[in-house]
């Protein structure tokens, strides 16, 4: 078994120093394990960004209304889908609120 | 991606019962870093002073899930607030509120601001320092989409109700639209700010740094910049 000695986050917008790093460690006898993951959300983190509660979200994930992924029995929500619903929802709002502007 | 909500306001009985300022509040609270708050007293001034035929605070809060706190019953500390205010300072204390957001921004005290560490601004000013550029141009879009009566164009909408409603926030993104005119029939609050923070970082003001009302030393420079 190995002992984990360091991780490496790689983005998007990371720089291609990245493979240097991993290259070193390769060359240093370590071994890499690499997870690609898209970016996401819990419905918690999804209602605090939006400021809405955790039930709306979740009942709107029921309502099939927002996409999302099941990881075991949790949802995670994709970061593009945040923003989706992030800007119909300021659409939907202004639907009512118009009405008496 | 938004940042997590970092900044807590509670929202005044006079900005909900406005339709101008309650719209561009909360239809700037997804694009944005606060979380607007309000509670069930405030909810019935609100609506004892909206107007007739206007959607109820109450119906919008349900439907939107905008976030309630409890009522606070215990203001006996307060000195310098006027008492009918005396119930949203109590409760935007309770809540941990950073900001209030008022029409009347000299109902709160100097003292009981200083004592709570709260800031009372009006909702023009907040937004002015709390709205970016896109967001604003994506709110007033929305508006202008949905709203039944003109203006509908957003460089009317700005011109016509953002500069009498919220006017800091029309010379803080004045031109944004086109060449604009503002609507000089209204006065600007008599007084927007008051607080010993400030008012887009909450970082400590002092009073000998200030470039502009209500911002530290480092926002009036980035402002000045802007």
């Amino acid at each position: 078994m190995l002992a984990r000695m360091s991780s490496l986050e790689i983005t998007p917008e990371s720089d291609d120093e990245w493979e240097q790093v991993i290259r070193r460690h390769l060359a240093a006898g370590e071994r890499a394990h690499v997870t690609f993951e898209r970016p996401s959300m819990t419905p918690a983190e999804m209602a605090d960004s939006i400021g809405v509660s955790r039930a709306t979200i979740q009942r709107r994930i029921l309502a099939g209304e927002i996409r999302s992924e099941r990881r075991g029995n949790r949802h995670r929500i994709p970061l593009h889908e945040v923003e989706r619903f992030r800007h119909a929802y300021v659409r939907e709002m202004a639907t009512d609120l118009a009405a008496d502007f | 991606m938004q940042p997590t909500s970092e900044h807590r306001v509670f929202v005044d009985a006079n900005v909900l019962a406005s339709p101008v300022p309650r719209t561009i509040l909360y239809l700037s609270q997804p694009l944005s870093d606060f979380q607007l708050v309000f509670s069930p007293w405030v909810e019935r001034e609100a609506e004892r002073h909206q107007k007739a035929g206007h959607i109820p605070v109450s119906t919008l809060r349900q439907r939107f899930d905008w976030e309630f706190v409890p009522d606070a019953d215990d203001f006996d500390g307060l000195v310098d607030t006027d008492p009918k205010d005396q119930p949203v300072l109590a409760s935007a204390v309770e809540a941990k509120a950073r900001y209030l957001v008022t029409a009347n921004v000299r109902d709160f005290g100097e003292k009981d601001l200083a004592e709570h560490r709260m800031v009372a601004v009006h909702p023009g000013l907040f937004l002015a320092h709390h709205v970016s550029a896109q967001s604003y141009r994506e709110v007033l879009e929305a508006v202008g989409e949905k709203r039944g009566r003109e203006p509908r164009d957003p460089l009317s909408i700005h011109q016509q109700e953002i500069s009498v409603h919220l006017p800091a926030l029309f010379d803080a993104y004045r031109d944004l639209f086109g060449h604009a005119t503002p609507d000089t029939s209204h006065g600007p609050p008599m007084l927007s700010f008051r607080g010993t923070r400030c008012v887009e970082c909450y970082r400590v003001l002092r009073e000998d740094l200030q470039r502009d009302p209500g911002l530290c030393q480092r926002c009036g420079a980035d402002t000045a910049r802007r």
